[in-house]
């Protein structure tokens, strides 16, 4: 470990580099007592002092991060996180970049005014002109002499540690005005929770005024109270934006109202309709509108089959705000991409290529079904096509998805017909999972030294992809344990590691049990050394198979050893423990090993399902370590550890194991017996069970793995905790995999569930006091369009017995024919004027016309509508 | 105004039983005056008329049909009136014609049937 002084000097050397990069970071002082850094930073006038452990500096320094960002770690209790992404300093040009084409509306205004007296919370729907109206204020923020910070919260490798980097960057500076941008809070709600006591905090450093700005979706509404700002909230309708637009642009109130109807409070297609309007001189539908877009696009209509079936494939997913790696890309037609990407169907965004915005997405792809739908048989939903792809492009682009889709909304929304909402909430827990796990590796990467939680840890980390934080415990795994070269049980490094000390209670469980007689094996007579031993075989083989980065040297080292340390008969010592066959089975499948390519695994299984002498009797497991264990949780891991190994499901060891777990069904969920539930859950999904089935007890052990207080003492020793030393670990790692497992499978229904979600807020945010609904106009169109078919026969039927009629006779139609010709103008009028009104007077006017003639045309026969309904 | 098909058809059922009533009538008679020649003849008129008027009832039904599905409920009474004289209007050429040998031939079925039976 560095000395105080040795990490005083790295840093001074890490200011001088920062320097020399432009960047003032005043002066820094370190001074190392009793394990911490005491870290202090002088800038003009300005001190700040902070404190972190030694270590976590030393982590920080020989991962190549700046002194400034030691700072900001150690000022907020925070490790330092490599390879984070850092906050978007935009310059008033590039913001005015984006601007090209919009206009100012008096939203903007209003967001001006909020800012100057506080902290503003900026919320609307997909496509009502947030980001422009964000991008608005921040350019006019700069324009008065302020500096802009802004960070977008579907980047998850965004961590709070950046922004406070950025405000002491600021502080340095001696930027007056900072204003911080914090874009898609709904994306990440915890992340701007946290931002937002940073924000707090650093408030009193700033000389001039330090604002924040957050922006999101209408689900973030329900939430603000948790970001703990005072903020004054300014909601963005899509028709505000809509009006303005219309106000600039040259028609007339009835044109205008006509598009802002038609838009729906989605900017993208008011702007276009307008631009419609200014071309050809009426108001578009959707299809028109559609029509354009797609006409703006050269070559389109000339697509051979392949591109327009890649057209759709795209637009389908940018519906879902999916964008496809060019990595992907390369695997599908390259001609057809290119010829796209001529179009300007598809464009390139870094390493992805897209539509574009949603609503634009959703626009091409009602083109591609009108145009070409009977051509490449589009008929597939685009959610169909979202989930296809997303099972196929793998976990990190279903993560990447599933951060951008509003699914904070769903899971608080009250409905949840099929589901969707309460797997939004799982999803939302592993976030949470996902947090807390971060945070701890961060903060104690050896888990208290303890391998198990280690490996455990290590296990989700790599699930959700977070490579840094396991690379971290995995370093450690690797430091404090050898693996040797095959020929014998690995061992610790120096000190063992804290999870040796449950053998030792293990051993006095299976002393307790020896006094009932169950076992052959004394508890006396086992090498609990060995036992310990074989167990962490077991676990690395785990770590190092589900390495984000597999080496294969180590897996094949720990492969030799497993297959040294198996028994003639299969079983893993002690043959009377079989969880420990069980642990070294799951190790071996996670390294690539399976039942039908290992005979390890297969002689493993074939042991562990073997009757007496085998471990197996009458559909259950006895743990073999008395009391530490159940009966209910070896079972459960050993149906999971044969299941996954691909032993079949149907063979009578494994349905009467599935069925011993139903039969102890009122065990689930017991308190204290997280890991039996959490096992259990695992392998009764592996049977078979629904997850609807069995939601109640995932909810149960979902929060008791979220609440804090759980991961408080996770350092303790087995004898301390009188239970599993690595309970959290594991708990947090199997419901990672099991939530994981289980999103992926019903990625439609999540889908679906965010697609209907999102158009119910859609539709309750629509309708305003001085509009009419939706409802009351389909019921006005219905009725116009029975007074038109009414008034259309009356003149055919004419027409005809005038036609037949004889000159004599012709006469009794001479004045009735040009009557209703005259019905049928007004009429059509009529309809013309029911499609450009909006407001409710002008709307009961119409009604009250539509009454009139519709009795006219039917006589008694009408039911006149209500003008005010 | 164009009289029903229903009673030219019950007409034309008359003037034809009127024939056959004088043949079956010469048949049964044992009268030797009697010239049965002369009945035939005189039958021939009434079986003539009773055609007549059967082809004009089915002119009329004809015309009927040709109008009635241009009659609608959406049609006033006049105008559907005005169908119906249309289609009348359109056969009257042919109702009058048939109309006019119709009387003639009922003339001379009388005139025949008097000379064959004379009044005792």
């Amino acid at each position: 470990m560095r000395s105080g002084r040795a990490a005083a000097r790295i840093i001074e050397h890490e200011v001088n580099e920062a320097r020399g990069a432009g960047v003032p970071t005043g002066q820094l002082e370190v001074h190392a007592e009793a394990g911490l850094a005491h870290v202090t930073v002088r800038d003009g006038s300005e001190t700040w002092e902070a404190s972190c452990p030694v270590s976590l500096l030393r982590t920080a320094l020989t991962s190549g991060g700046s002194a400034l960002s030691v700072v900001a770690a150690a000022m907020l209790g925070e490790a330092w996180v490599p390879g984070a992404s850092r906050p978007w300093r935009p310059t008033r040009s590039s913001l005015d970049e984006r601007l090209v084409g919009t206009t100012a509306t008096a939203r903007d205004e209003q967001i001006g005014r909020a800012l100057t007296l506080g902290d503003v919370l900026l919320i609307g729907s997909s496509a009502s002109g947030k980001t422009v109206s964000s991008c608005t204020a921040a350019s006019r923020w700069i324009s008065d002499g302020g500096a802009v910070i802004w960070l977008d919260l579907i980047d998850s490798s965004l961590y709070d540690q950046a922004l406070v980097e950025e405000i002491l960057i600021s502080i340095s500076r001696g930027e007056g005005r900072v204003l911080i941008v914090i874009d898609n809070v709904q994306a990440n709600p915890t992340l701007a929770g946290s931002m937002s006591t940073v924000i707090g905090r650093s408030r009193p450093y700033i000389h001039g005024s330090l604002r924040a700005l957050l922006v999101g979706w209408p689900s973030v509404w329900a939430m603000r109270d948790r970001i703990g700002l005072k903020v004054a909230d300014v909601v963005v309708h899509g028709e505000e934006v809509i009006r303005d637009l219309i106000a600039t642009a040259d028609c007339s109130s009835e044109v205008g109202a006509a598009v802002s109807h038609l838009a729906q409070g989605d900017v993208l297609i008011a702007a276009v309709a307008l631009k419609y309007f200014s071309e050809y001189g009426k108001v578009p539908t959707l299809d028109e509108v559609s029509g354009l877009i797609v006409a703006e696009r050269p070559g389109v209509e000339d697509l051979d089959h392949a591109s327009r079936t890649l057209f759709f494939w795209f637009a389908s997913l940018g519906m879902y705000e999916i964008e496809v790696t060019k990595s992907y890309a390369a695997t599908l037609d390259q001609d057809a991409i290119e010829r796209l990407q001529r179009s300007r169907c598809i464009v390139s965004d870094g390493d992805a290529l897209s539509v574009g915005h949603k609503s634009l997405a959703a626009l091409l792809v009602r083109y591609a079904r009108r145009e070409w739908g009977s051509d490449v048989g589009m008929l597939q939903s685009p959610g169909r096509v979202a989930v296809d792809f997303l099972r196929t492009a793998g976990d990190r682009q279903i993560l990447a998805t599933l951060e951008k889709l509003d699914l904070v909304g769903l899971a608080e929304s009250g409905s949840d017909q099929h589901g969707s909402a309460f797997l939004a909430r799982c999803w939302q827990s592993l976030s949470v999972l996902g947090a807390y796990l971060v945070k701890h590796a961060r903060d104690d990467p050896t888990w208290g030294r303890n391998l198990a939680s280690c490996v455990f840890a290590c296990d989700a980390l790599a699930q959700l992809h977070k490579r840094e934080e396991w690379q971290l415990s995995a370093d450690f795994v690797r430091s404090a344990w050898d693996y040797g070269d095959g020929s014998r049980l690995p061992r610790p490094i120096g000190e063992v590691t804290a999870e040796w000390f449950d053998f030792p209670e293990i051993q006095k469980a299976m002393r307790a049990e020896d006094g009932v007689g169950v076992s052959p094996m004394r508890a006396d007579g086992i090498d609990m050394d060995r036992m310990h031993r074989t167990w962490v075989t077991g676990l690395l083989l785990g770590l190092e198979g589900a390495a984000p980065e597999r080496q294969a040297s180590r897996i094949e080292t720990l492969k030799a050893i497993a297959a040294t340390a198996q028994e003639p008969d299969g079983n893993f010592y002690p043959a009377r423990v079989p969880w420990i066959t069980a642990r070294v089975i799951l190790g071996l499948r996670s390294a690539g090993d399976s039942y039908e390519s290992s005979d390890v695994v297969r002689r493993a299984c074939d042991w562990l399902r073997s009757p007496s002498p085998g471990p197996y009797s009458f559909g259950a497991w006895e743990s073999g370590s008395g009391a530490w264990n159940s009966q209910l949780m070896t079972t459960a891991m050993c149906l999971a550890a044969l299941g996954q190994a691909g032993v079949q499901m149907h063979e009578p060891v494994m349905v009467a194991g599935a069925a011993y777990l139903k039969s102890k069904r009122s065990d689930w969920g017991q308190p204290g017996s997280e890991i039996d539930t959490a096992l259990v859950l695992e392998a009764s999904l592996l049977a078979g069970e629904r997850w609807r089935d069995v939601s109640a007890d995932m909810s149960q052990l979902i929060s008791w793995a979220r609440d804090r207080s759980a991961w408080v003492e996770t350092s303790r020793l087995a004898p301390d905790a009188g239970t599993e030393s690595s309970k959290v670990a594991f708990i947090a790692s199997e419901l990672v995999a099991i939530v994981w497992a289980i999103v992926k499978r019903e990625l439609a229904v999540l889908l679906e569930g965010v697609a209907t979600y999102e158009m119910q807020t859609l539709e309750e945010s629509v309708p305003t006091l001085d509009e009419v609904t939706p409802a009351a106009r389909e019921l006005f169109f219905l009725d116009l369009e029975r007074v038109l078919d009414a008034v259309g026969m009356n003149i055919s039927d004419r027409e005809a017995a005038a036609n037949f009629a004889t000159e004599s006779k012709a006469a009794a139609f001479q004045l009735s024919l040009p009557e209703w010709r005259e019905v049928e103008q007004q009429a059509r009028a009529l309809r013309r004027d029911a499609e450009l009104a909006i407001s409710r007077d002008t709307w009961d006017e119409i009604v009250e016309r539509l009454n009139k003639l519709g009795h006219r045309v039917r006589g008694p026969a009408w039911m006149p509508l209500e003008p005010g309904s | 105004m164009t009289p029903p098909p229903a009673l030219l058809n019950f007409l034309a059922g008359i003037f034809a039983a009127a024939g056959v009533n004088l043949l079956t009538g010469a048949v049964e008679s044992s009268s030797m005056d009697l010239n049965i020649r002369n009945v035939v003849f005189a039958c021939l008129p009434w079986f003539g008329s009773a055609i007549s008027l059967a082809v004009t009832a089915t002119i009329i039904d004809r015309a009927h049909a040709d109008a009635n599905p241009l009659i609608t409920p959406n049609l006033t009474a006049a105008e559907k009136r005005a169908v119906l004289g249309s289609a009348v209007e359109r056969v009257r050429g042919r109702l009058i014609a048939l109309g006019a040998a119709t009387l003639i031939l009922v003339s001379l079925g009388t005139l025949a049937t008097l000379h064959a039976i004379p009044p005792r």
